[in-house]
């Protein structure tokens, strides 16, 4: 569906104007409303769809009980918790991934090029093996996705020649070390207990949701996603060459840091509650563009709201598709790969 | 507004690109800078737009130091136009020419009304409100340049600095730009423009600043200052001076060893 989208998107893209395309947004969160009513309903347990609202509401109105506690458990305490950080996840990965390609100069950048994903998934492996628990884990995780970042920011920056490419090998060289490391770990983990889950994390899953790390994923995205949303014009002109953007009045040594940090802890946040989910940061911004252009002022909430359909769609199928659930990385690649080949065969897909 | 211009120096690492250059320009002035490839015409462009700051000597905009102005002061003085619009991500025209008011607004604001305003102005001062909703990616290489010359309008800059506006344009492109920059310059704009072309230095000039080794060569009206003389000591070219309707035209008849 999002790939038919996209051919037609693309086909709308080659007439040359690209005006009135505000009207997007509202049909988009209309949409995701839609789709986060069926997937309160859709799943093992069978829950009437005309029950949803009524059970979510009854905790705010006094409602008579038409409703079994089987449907209020597995749509307040399953299904709700879930749900809500696929969206949080998905439009923070896709945020991230549509300012560092305004950052990077480079529609295909996402937010796995800083090392930011394999950092977070090296921490995490740690924490796993050494037995930090579960918000140990979270919190390892995070601190290694900012480590590698900052490594990966001064060893490309100090690249003679142009500093964009001098980061993005250098993003490619400590991904692979991070992946050498977790690697390692994988060799040392106990192969009864410890590698699974290890393995499991790596896959990127939504399956474990719990409400304390909802409001642990929300506290550590609301810092990095504010300023991209409030900063969205200014950050338009460091998508110019560095001296268009200084000659007009924009300081883009420090616009370009602030953008970066954010972004980074937006991935960072993301990959250590849910693993390493690919490609949404790369999938969901690039098919923004398509649909609202390139001003970041209209992008990111475009950008926000289409990455948790995105992510919470691809989630609905990872539970429901199979007897078995899915690690929805492994779908999200399904769907990314393809579209990354796309963007690489078009080379118009960006403007 | 006027450009001073002192005792210029600047190299990259150890290379010396700028010798010493002083020059002065005023209000209404359209000065070309001509010199070989490789002279440093960009590189005096980035030393008046406070980009090349660990430089010798002073630019001075209305009297103060570029590098005592922070990005957003610079801004109001001094507006760049790039030789391309080398675009990754395409914008809109509009969108493009707002980006110029970026000084205009605080950190978090958007443009408003008042700078759509401030770029259709713009827009409609160089002719080319009909694009507005194009993409710029999507312009020829003319339309590109007037709309980079509308987005340094709606900065609301009085020096404009153009670097090869006609380097990649067709002969008709490169005169409607070029004549749109004397028309800024006869309206009060200090336009510095430079060019490898001394025939545009002569048609539409008012003054010269032609630029060898880093000195200055020779400055001052084009009509004294363009001789066959000059172009043979920048370019090895020998040229006769036939006169035309409009000014002399440059006839080459031979070329030196190649330098």
């Amino acid at each position: 569906m999002l790939l038919s989208a996209f051919l037609d998107s693309s086909h709308a893209a080659t007439c040359h104007r690209v005006r009135g395309r505000r009207g997007v947004l509202p049909v988009l969160f209309f949409l995701l409303l839609l789709l986060l009513l069926f997937s309160f309903a859709w799943g093992r347990y069978d829950v009437p769809l005309a029950q949803v609202p009524r059970i979510l509401l009854s905790r705010l109105l006094p409602i008579p009980c038409t409703w079994t506690s089987a449907m209020e458990a597995s749509v307040l305490h399953i299904r709700l918790p879930r749900i809500l950080l696929a969206c949080l996840v998905g439009g923070a990965l896709s945020l991230a991934g549509a300012a560092y390609q305004s950052v990077f100069h480079n529609p295909m950048a996402a937010p796995d090029i800083l090392g930011a994903s394999s950092g977070a998934c090296f921490g995490a492996a740690l924490a796993i093996l050494l037995e930090l628990g579960r918000s140990g884990t979270v919190l390892t995780a995070f601190a290694f996705s900012l480590l590698s970042v900052a490594l990966v920011y001064l060893a490309g920056s100090r690249c003679r020649g142009s500093r964009v490419i001098g980061i993005l090998l250098a993003g490619v060289m400590v991904s692979s070390l991070f992946s050498a490391g977790t690697s390692w770990i994988k060799l040392l983990a106990d192969p009864g207990e410890k590698l699974p889950a290890i393995t499991y994390w790596l896959m990127g899953s939504l399956a474990g949701a719990r409400t304390s790390e909802l409001g642990f994923a929300a506290a550590a995205m609301a810092p990095g996603a504010l300023p991209l949303l409030l900063l969205g014009w200014r950050i338009n002109l460091l998508t110019l060459r560095e001296e268009e953007a200084r000659s007009m009045g924009v300081h883009t040594g420090r616009l370009r840091l602030a953008v970066i940090l954010c972004a980074t802890l937006l991935t960072a946040a993301s990959v250590s509650v849910s693993g390493m989910i690919g490609w949404v940061g790369l999938v969901v911004p690039n098919l923004s563009r398509k649909l609202s252009g390139n001003n970041c002022r209209d992008l990111f909430p475009t950008v926000l709201v289409l990455g948790a359909l995105f992510l919470l769609l691809t989630d609905d199928l990872s539970r429901n598709l199979m007897a078995t659930e899915i690690p929805i990385g492994i779908l999200t690649a399904f769907v990314g790969v393809p579209f990354f080949l796309l963007i690489m065969a078009g080379k118009d897909c960006a403007s | 507004m006027r450009l001073q211009v002192e005792k210029l120096r600047f190299g990259y690492r150890k290379l010396p690109v700028l010798q010493e250059v002083s020059f002065t320009a005023e209000a209404g002035d359209l000065l070309c800078v001509l010199g070989p490839n490789g002279v440093g015409k960009s590189t005096l462009l980035r030393c008046i737009l406070g980009l090349c700051r660990q430089n010798e000597g002073r630019v001075l905009l209305e009297g103060r130091d570029v590098r005592d102005l922070n990005p957003r002061e610079r801004a109001e003085h001094v507006a760049y136009i790039p030789q391309n619009g080398r675009m990754d991500l395409g914008y809109t025209v509009e969108d493009t020419v707002l980006m110029g008011t970026t000084r205009q607004l605080s950190l978090f604001a958007r443009p408003g009304p008042a700078q759509r305003a401030c770029a259709h102005e713009a827009m409609e001062r160089v002719g080319i409100n009909h694009l507005a909703g194009r993409l710029f990616t999507r312009l020829s290489g003319g339309e590109q340049q007037l709309a980079l010359v509308a987005r340094a309008l709606a900065q609301r800059a009085r020096i404009l600095l153009m670097d090869e506006p006609t380097a990649s344009l067709d002969y008709g492109n490169a005169h409607r730009v070029l004549s749109t920059a004397k028309s800024l310059a006869e309206e009060g704009y200090t336009v510095l423009i430079t060019t490898h072309d001394p025939q545009s230095a002569l048609r539409f000039g008012n003054r010269v600043l032609a630029l060898k080794d880093g000195l200055v060569l020779a400055l001052g009206r084009p009509g004294a200052v363009v001789t066959p003389r000059l172009l043979r000591a920048l370019y090895g070219v020998d040229c006769r001076f036939v006169p035309g309707a409009s000014g002399p035209l440059i006839d080459p008849t031979g070329h030196g060893p190649e330098r």
